[in-house]
């Protein structure tokens, strides 16, 4: 997703010359052809991810749109209060790329667990969140942050993981069968487990939420007058991921009606090494999990 | 602390002598202008206004104040990362014509945009700080911004406090303008010496401040910061002519041009009433 990400960047920069890149010592074999067709319009300012956002500010003021890049965490969490106090207190056009999510550097350990970023940065004022799925998503994600003129935070997981679908709005239906009576909301990197463990399962549908800041108020209305059964799984706590966007958009619409459940890491950090299925397992996220979850559900509220 | 003593660090402080300037009327109209208004609304920080007001007077006699009415894009920026100083760069900005003085009146009062922290929500204000450390990584950002737009004669001219130094982020900034060799890029400390609990060497020392800056590939002067005619030539004669980024450690006493505001900590927070004030106001005159 990474590599589509700066392909993409690329042909952007050839045409619009506002757009500047910064990155924080990350993206060897990534910024190397920016670096030879752009020289003036990217840098890279080091393991420094104070600066690298505090630059950011900069930049717009002097007439540039950045893109600044590093891992996740890093990217938002090191330099919170400049994201905070930097660009959305001065709503600057900022674009935020992180690389990695959930636990994608599941064996580097819990430093690099990204598993509360979007919590971090959901407290922002004026922010938007996006977690892509896949390839196609991002596409439309970097479009939609490109189409506003708002600071935004696109989280890209690692690996290239895309879906044949028609899908036409950002935030759309991977499968939709009209007999189901469980939706299984996601964003990030998990929806391949969902689609690998939910295949020929009818009972539910899945709907990615790329954009998670802010949320498309009628079509998730819709969502809930439709399913009384929503199951939230995604690879960031609950507490501050999307689960916890959907309870409050639900209170906040009176839309309380529908079961409301999560499927996610504990709120917790991991003393253990492992690779991404290591922790699906331990979480009661892979496949097989995901799909013996829907079955057992109960039959939804009438 | 107490009020008026000097800690034993700061007696000890190898501060360059320099020889007393006397300040200028435009140096006490702004002093003065800091009093009112912080008088008037019961704000705070007005030792740490009072000694930078030299500092802004040079900064603002070099930049093409025309440009910066019209927001040009190759206008010169300032950004005052030591945003508690607010009362004095709206008082400087009054005296230089960038604020009327309608605006400047409703410094801390309920729903004025002129808060106790600069904000960019004012017009001509660059970029808003309160939380410190922000304003250089910022300037740095400007300062690579306008070279790559090719505005090489724009500068950006970032003021720092002391005791901010003490913030990481400065450092990020500060070795990375080096490693550039930002030479649009001026950097000046306000030097005062104490912060917001005592003196700044005894908290954290920063003794060394201009060894600090230089090792990180500045140009670094160490100058007597209430002498507004002698920055305002050293902010001219450093302008395209060095290869690096300009650091000036600006000597300073906190509460500058009131004596019993002088060098006493206390004045960072307190709010001087109206006896203080019209004590101020004699020796301002």
């Amino acid at each position: 997703m990474r590599t589509v990400f700066f392909e993409s960047l690329k042909s952007r920069m050839r045409t619009d010359e506002n757009l500047f890149i910064v990155v924080a010592d990350m993206g060897l074999g990534l910024i190397e052809p920016f670096e030879k067709e752009f020289p003036d319009r990217i840098i890279n300012v080091g393991i420094a991810e104070q600066n690298m956002a505090g630059i950011c500010a900069g930049l717009y003021n002097a007439g540039y749109r950045p893109i600044c890049y590093t891992i996740s965490n890093f990217l938002v969490e090191r330099c919170f209060e400049q994201l905070r106090n930097d660009v959305c207190l001065h709503d600057y056009p900022v674009t935020f790329v992180g690389t990695s999510t959930g636990f994608d550097n599941g064996g580097l350990g819990p430093t690099h667990h990204i598993v509360d970023d979007i919590g971090c940065v959901k407290a922002l004022p004026g922010l938007r969140i996006y977690s892509p799925s896949t390839v196609t998503a991002m596409r439309m994600a970097y479009d939609d942050i490109m189409s506003t003129d708002q600071p935004a935070y696109l989280r890209i997981g690692k690996g290239a993981y895309d879906l044949k679908i028609n899908a036409t709005t950002l935030n759309h239906f991977v499968t939709d069968h009209p007999e189901s009576d469980v939706l299984v909301i996601t964003h990030g990197n998990i929806l391949e487990n969902i689609v690998k463990g939910l295949d020929g399962v009818k009972r539910a549908s899945v709907f990615c939420m790329t954009r998670i800041k802010p949320l498309p108020v009628e079509q998730v209305t819709a969502l809930f007058h439709r399913f009384k059964t929503i199951v939230v799984v995604e690879d960031h706590f609950a507490g501050s991921g999307l689960y916890d966007s959907l309870c409050h958009f639900a209170i906040e619409n009176q839309l309380v009606q529908s079961r409301l459940l999560s499927l996610a890491p504990p709120d917790a950090y991991s003393d253990r090494a492992g690779d991404k299925n290591y922790f699906s397992e331990k979480y009661g996220l892979a496949p097989a999990q995901i799909k013996k979850y829907i079955e057992f559900l109960p039959p939804s509220p009438q | 602390m107490s009020g008026g003593t000097v800690h034993p660090k700061q007696a000890a402080h190898p501060k360059v002598a320099f020889p007393k300037v006397e300040l200028s009327s435009r140096g006490k109209a702004i002093r003065r202008t800091i009093l009112d208004i912080v008088h008037k609304s019961g704000a705070s920080h007005i030792g740490s206004s009072m000694s930078m007001v030299e500092i802004l007077s040079a900064i603002y006699e070099n930049m093409d104040l025309d440009k910066i009415r019209i927001q040009a894009p190759d206008r010169d920026r300032l950004l005052v990362s030591k945003g508690h100083s607010a009362a004095a760069v709206y008082a400087a900005m009054h005296e230089f014509g960038l604020m009327d003085r309608p605006l400047l009146e409703t410094y801390y009062k309920n729903d004025s945009l002129l808060s106790g922290h600069v904000s960019h929500w004012v017009p001509l204000i660059e970029h808003s700080t309160g939380a410190l450390g922000h304003g250089l990584p910022v300037g740095v950002g400007i300062a690579i911004g306008l070279k790559a737009k090719k505005f090489l004669s724009s500068r950006v001219f970032v003021v720092l406090g002391d005791g901010e130094t003490h913030e990481g982020s400065n450092w990020e900034a500060m070795m990375y303008a080096g490693h550039r060799q930002l030479n649009n890029l001026c950097v000046l400390v306000d030097n005062n010496g104490i912060g917001g609990v005592g003196f700044t060497d005894a908290v954290c020392n920063v003794q060394n401040l201009e060894n600090m800056i230089a090792s990180f590939g500045f140009e670094t002067f160490s100058v007597d910061g209430h002498d507004e005619e002698g920055l305002r030539k050293l902010l001219e004669k450093t302008k395209g002519t060095t290869s690096r980024p300009v650091g000036i450690v600006c000597h300073t006493i906190k509460g500058k041009g009131v004596s019993f505001m002088e060098n006493d900590g206390n004045w960072h927070y307190r709010s001087p009433n109206q006896e203080a004030r019209e004590k101020a106001l004699v020796e301002l005159a």
